[in-house]
């Protein structure tokens, strides 16, 4: 499986790679943490996102189409028109379900190249026909010269059911996430992150601990970028995803 | 190579990398304190260009030298382009421009 998931993230790259001589670019180094650095005041971006799960058993895909907009040089709004998801179970069954909207705010407190490190606020708020869920970030940032470290603290609480009107049952998860990326010219960016994620069933029952790191890589040109990060399961939990591949595309407007 | 050994040493990389082409902020984007050719310039308009260098400019991409490109390069290619992407106003674009100049005009500082 590692094998097809390295062929998977050549392909896109070598994509990426043709793609990015004729386009134009914008920010994000990483795929699963978020920067301390905002949208500048007065623009829309466009993001594409695609992460594939692969299971023991079956493959996932989930999709996503944001839309983020600087409100000011330190607050931007996200706007996830629509999260779904494809998945196909080995034998044939599969099926695609329409999962959620919602917005998000970030606000940043402190930027990385004014202060000892940058730090950030997140907020998000997701709403589909059987669930609601919250959650909450804390972004700190490092920047050392042409490499960025960055770290996010998450706390994320879901209530799911048959229906909104029945949301019967709860799960809270906590995450750490991390990323340090490396410019090799303003184009081009080389990292690895990495991703600790423990879940509560119930509020309560808390589950195992997951953790799961890879590579990454970013390019961008003009108004346009693309980054992708392919994580490995480094613990051996069952019914967890053995690696995953999350690719975003943006484009500035 | 196992997951683990591979992310080890792609650490041990991100940390060489970073100290073999470490430069501080200020020898990539001097304070308008160290620029020597700040003698009778707008003080007030050159600090507001480089806040505005390592903020704005940067959050794309990280704080590039200013001494890395000469003078035609970004007065004709980069500062129009990075003006147009980061959404400046003409004032904006103006103090990162006369920043910018302030910083190449210096003697002293010229770092790379």
């Amino acid at each position: 499986m590692k094998i097809s998931l390295m062929r998977m993230i050549a392909v896109c790259l070598l994509t990426t790679a043709l793609s990015v001589t004729q386009s134009n670019a914008a920010d994000r180094r990483f795929t699963y943490t978020y920067e301390t650095t905002t949208s500048p005041v007065g623009t829309w971006e466009y993001e594409q996102w695609m992460t594939w799960k692969h299971y023991d058993n079956k493959d996932r895909f989930d999709f996503r189409h944001e839309l983020e907009y600087g409100i000011t040089d330190r607050l931007q709004l996200g706007i996830y028109l629509a999260d779904w998801r494809y998945e196909n179970v080995d034998g044939g069954e599969s099926e695609t379900d329409y999962k959620s909207s919602g917005v998000d705010l970030i606000y940043q407190l402190t930027d990385p190249n004014k202060s000892a490190f940058g730090s950030a606020l997140y907020g998000e708020v997701l709403v589909g026909d059987e669930k609601v869920q919250l959650e909450g970030k804390l972004l700190l940032q490092k920047n050392i010269g042409p490499l960025v470290l960055v770290y996010n603290a998450v706390l994320e609480a879901v209530w799911e059911g048959e229906s909104l009107g029945s949301l019967d049952e709860s799960k809270a998860e906590w995450k750490n996430t991390f990323g340090a990326s490396y410019q090799i010219n303003p184009n081009f960016f080389i990292g690895v992150e990495a991703v600790h994620e423990i879940e509560f069933a119930e509020w309560s029952d808390a589950g195992d601990h997951i953790f799961y790191a890879g590579p990454n890589i970013s390019f961008r040109k003009g108004n346009f970028f693309t980054t992708i990060a392919g994580l490995f399961q480094v613990t051996d939990v069952d019914g967890e995803a053995e690696s995953q591949l999350r690719v975003i595309a943006g484009i500035n407007f | 190579m196992s997951s683990k050994s591979g992310l080890a040493r792609m650490l041990l990389l991100f940390a060489a990398l970073a100290g073999a082409s470490c430069i501080t902020l200020e020898e990539a984007a001097p304070p308008v304190a160290m620029i020597s050719s700040m003698v009778n310039k707008n003080t007030a308009e050159i600090s507001q260009g480089r806040d505005i260098y390592v903020t704005r400019c940067a959050k794309c991409h990280s704080v590039e030298p200013v001494t890395k490109y000469s003078r035609e390069k970004w007065v004709q290619d980069i500062l129009p382009e990075m003006a147009e992407e980061t959404n400046l106003s003409v004032s904006e674009a103006e103090a990162v421009k006369a920043y910018v100049l302030a910083v190449l005009a210096s003697p002293v500082i010229n770092v790379r």
